[in-house]
């Protein structure tokens, strides 16, 4: 795959402040743990990662509530992390399990994001691991430093980073100097930018959208009310031993589009990246398993999150029908381009 | 029985008061058999072979020094971290001065670069700001630094990291990578610079590898060596089980009891991992894990948090609080709920070991031990609070009326004091750091320790002797809270027998008494005859771990 803009984090001038050299001391730490900590052996086991970021009080917490409700038979562990004195996101969390944990504050030498390694840690070693890890993250934190300590176990994928915006009070913030910064890094990490609330604004909808756009270029953008965004978009689709492909985005919410493509003989490798690559922007999530007739031993997972793509060899032989590759894309319903997608895959 | 070996000394120095000085200690089967003369000694020699032994003729043998509080398996990161930001911040180890041009950014990565006498120890260095320190690193310049020494160098928001030419070998970056975010130069040589974070993880994938193995068994026999330098023959981890309580007990029964590791180690258990995997089990878990205790690795207490840290500046302060008007962080077990948490390991025999090192986490912490007083009434508990930074005299009074003990570290009274005067804690409480007068005229017992390498200060019993009967600040010449010095027979104390009896250990270390371990420090010099000032410039020998000499 074809790398982007390179310097997409340059476009931004963040002052440094002290709240940013904790947060890179912070991730530090947390490495520094995963190295004491995460077994050198070769990963077996993929399990994906979607961080939830969010300035204070963006609606992070009713998404992970939405997500618990109806994970579409996914087994969901959610992380909490929260800088609070107390952690008070956790206690909000509706549907606690032993499947929500919360992280511990610590002090400066046991420190939060070593708290996060182990939390990982011990989820992976479980006999029967989580489908799927959520982390909430903290309020003010950069998603970044967080994204690297749970990378820095091999066991781990990064599946996205979804930030939200509360579309209400989101104008004054990005223009307030002392959010600024914490705004503008949690938006250019994300993938994905989730509106929120966007029930209170209708009327300013456009104007919110072109405020996030001009701030990060190039993400993709939605709006939910409520919480209220179908599993597959937040979770990436579902990745379970059965590759359930039945499920389409679109039953759960007309906002969303989804197609299914299949082929039960090898393909062109070259054909098909090149098809995806130019994908329409409104594609938000992808993902597919190729059987390549350069090398048909193997398979290929691609997936797809905003505009950040991955194609890499899989771990092991799927179990899908022998030479067969399938791929599933979804998308915004009202910006769906079927003629496009089907000219470009057919 | 094996034969025995008798050392000739300039001076043995016993640590037991009945019996202080001697002229030989003679070793049977790794224990000290008898201490005094040839000729004092002589009912055991014309009964039993032996022999002399001259190679410390004119040397000064202690009981081995021990550090009671100390983190050897988490040291490898930390000990390759540096800051190279362009504001004070700060750190784990105190506050880092901000560098605010290139060319101290420059001369600090050269100066850590050539410190480590090992050229393949990682370095990894924080906090560039590209926008106000001359732009972004790249391979050429950091090569010219070191090309040798792997490097990392991370920005300082979490958003760029420079790698040299040794840590881009390390990442193993194949040149034709697609990798979104690893950045060339014109020509399309990889310029070591590191954007996103799919590439991020690559290079801190590599950096955290690099760390692992410089932790694990090669670390742990490292920071053997660093204590064997300081004439230390026995220490204790005072985290033990944070990640995984069987893969860190793997590690440390695979170093410490082999013959070649010259150290004793006692484990002292973090009781918040304990909760986590036994609940309300954790204490019969550590009963039977005591089991697998031997005489070189054993199992000793668990460990509680109350606040947070002295350099970092996150311990917990009563009125007046900070400079700033802020306070600091509580830790992870509520207050109000400390003492129901440690009620297992209190009725179980299990000593608790508790960090405090604000004087409202000394409060919350006597207020635990009172608690447990009073629904279990124990004499010789050992409750130690550890750290004990900024105390009051009252608090000394309190935690002798209730039999406690403390572990101080001390070293913070030269290293920082002057610093927190005008940053933090303010003058009174940084003058009076680590009262170890106070605890000596209540009668406290008490040990000093280094918490290395948590924080930034040597692993060196010596110096933290030096410190504690000087109180000499960083400035050279101001004495600190002069009627907290105590003198240097208790200082030794504090770093022999009183050591040993804040881990439980007295009846087996601490003194050479027969029926002892044969550990000592051997000096160059008697630190009854320096000058106090000079104490901590003494020469060290080496050991001896359990009639072993190991020559440091």
């Amino acid at each position: 795959m074809t790398a982007g803009s390179h310097d997409r984090a340059d476009d931004i001038i963040v002052p440094v402040s002290p709240a940013a050299g904790k947060e890179t001391l912070a991730m530090l730490m947390g490495i520094f743990e995963a190295a004491r900590v995460v077994p050198r052996a070769v990963a077996t086991v993929s399990l994906p990662l979607t961080i939830v970021s969010g300035f204070l009080g963006s609606g992070k917490t009713t998404l992970v509530n939405r997500l618990l409700s109806e994970p579409g038979g996914r087994r969901i562990a959610v992380l909490v992390n929260d800088f609070a004195a107390v952690n008070i996101d956790e206690e909000l969390i509706r549907f606690q399990s032993e499947d929500t944990i919360g992280l511990t504050n610590g002090c400066a030498c046991c420190s939060i994001n070593g708290d996060l390694v182990n939390a990982i840690q011990r989820l992976i070693e479980r006999k029967e691991p989580p489908d799927a890890i959520v982390l909430e993250a903290s309020g003010l934190a950069d998603p970044r430093g967080i994204a690297q300590v749970a990378l820095a176990n091999p066991a781990i994928r990064l599946d996205a980073i979804l930030t939200l915006v509360d579309c209400e009070t989101f104008p004054e913030r990005i223009r307030d100097e002392r959010t600024r910064p914490t705004m503008l890094a949690q938006l250019s990490a994300a993938d994905i930018v989730v509106m929120s609330k966007s029930d209170l604004i209708e009327d300013r909808l456009d104007a919110i959208k072109g405020l996030i756009e001009s701030s990060v270029p190039g993400r993709a953008i939605l709006e939910a009310m409520h919480g209220n965004i179908p599993a597959n978009i937040v979770l990436g689709v579902n990745a379970g031993p059965s590759f359930a492909f039945g499920c389409s985005a679109a039953d759960h919410h007309t906002s969303f589009a989804s197609t299914t493509r299949s082929w039960s003989t090898p393909i062109q490798r070259d054909v098909i990246t090149r098809a995806l690559r130019e994908l329409p922007q409104n594609i938000i999530r992808a993902k597919g398993i190729f059987c390549f007739k350069d090398d048909d031993q193997r398979r290929f997972v691609y997936q797809r999150v905003g505009k950040r793509e991955s194609l890499e060899a899989a771990p092991e032989l799927s179990s899908i029908a022998q030479h067969g590759s399938r791929l599933v894309l979804i998308g915004f319903s009202e910006q769906w381009d079927e003629a496009e997608v089907s000219r470009l895959i057919p | 029985m094996g034969d025995i070996t008798v050392y000739r000394a300039r001076k043995v120095i016993t640590m037991d008061p009945g019996r202080p000085f001697a002229q030989c200690v003679a070793v049977r089967d790794g224990r000290v058999l008898s201490t005094g003369t040839i000729e004092t000694m002589q009912p055991w020699l014309k009964r039993y072979p032996y022999k002399i032994d001259d190679t410390f003729a004119d040397k000064v043998i202690l009981p081995g020094f021990i550090d009671p509080h100390t983190h050897f398996a988490f040291s490898a990161g930390y000990l390759a971290m540096h800051y190279i930001g362009p504001i004070d911040s700060p750190g784990p180890h105190g506050i880092n001065k901000g560098l605010p041009t290139r060319a101290e950014v420059v001369a600090k990565l050269r100066e850590a670069a050539n410190a480590d006498p090992d050229p393949n120890a990682p370095l990894i260095a924080w906090g560039l700001d590209p926008a106000s320190q001359g732009g972004h690193l790249h391979r050429d310049e950091l090569d010219a630094i070191s090309l040798k020494r792997p490097m990392w160098v991370i920005s300082y928001a979490p958003h760029f990291i420079y790698l040299n030419s040794a840590a881009l070998e390390r990442a193993k970056v194949p040149d034709n990578t697609n990798v979104h975010g690893v950045m060339r130069y014109p020509d399309g040589r990889l310029n070591g610079q590191f954007v996103e974070l799919e590439a991020g993880r690559l290079a801190l994938g590599a950096m955290r590898e690099a760390i692992a193995e410089r932790g694990g068994v090669d670390g742990l026999r490292r920071m053997g060596d660093i204590a064997r330098k300081a004439g230390v023959t026995t220490t204790a981890e005072m985290i033990f089980g944070k990640g995984n309580f069987e893969n860190e007990w793997a590690l440390h029964s695979k170093v410490v009891p082999d013959e070649s590791f010259p150290l004793r180690m006692g484990l002292v258990s973090l009781e918040l991992a304990l909760h986590s995997d036994h609940g309300s089990k954790g204490a019969d878990f550590l009963l039977d894990a005591m089991k697998r205790s031997g005489d070189k690795l054993f199992f000793h207490g668990v460990k509680f948090l109350s606040d947070g840290s002295f350099p970092a500046m996150s311990l917990r302060l009563n009125f007046p609080g900070y400079l700033d008007g802020s306070n600091g962080l509580r830790n992870d077990v509520p207050w109000d709920e400390l003492h129901e948490r440690m009620l297992p390991y209190w009725k179980a025999g299990i000593q608790i070991h508790c960090h405090a090192n604000g004087d409202e986490a000394v409060d919350a912490s006597l207020n635990a031990l009172a608690k447990l007083q009073k629904v279990q009434p124990q004499f010789d508990h050992r409750f130690t609070l550890e750290h004990y930074c900024i105390s009051t005299p009252d608090q000394a009074r309190r935690l002798k009326t209730l039999g406690g003990v403390a572990s101080v570290n001390n070293y913070f009274v030269h290293y920082r004091s002057q610093l927190h005067a005008e940053e933090g804690f303010g003058p009174d409480r940084s003058e009076a750091v680590a009262r170890l007068g106070s605890l000596e005229r209540e009668g406290v017992i008490f040990a000093l320790h280094s918490d290395y390498s948590l924080v930034l200060v040597p692993l060196h019993p010596l110096t933290a002797a030096w410190v504690a009967v000087n109180r000499i600040a960083l400035d050279g010449k101001t004495v600190l809270a002069p009627g907290e010095r105590i003198g240097v027979e208790r200082a030794l104390r504090a770093i022999t027998i009183d050591a040993a009896y804040v881990l439980g250990a007295e009846q087996r270390l601490g003194s050479l008494e027969p029926g002892k371990f044969a550990d000592f420090a051997i000096l160059e010099a008697d630190p009854f005859e320096v000058d106090p000032v000079d104490l901590k410039d003494i020469r060290i020998w080496g050991t001896v771990l359990g009639g072993k000499p190991q020559p440091a």
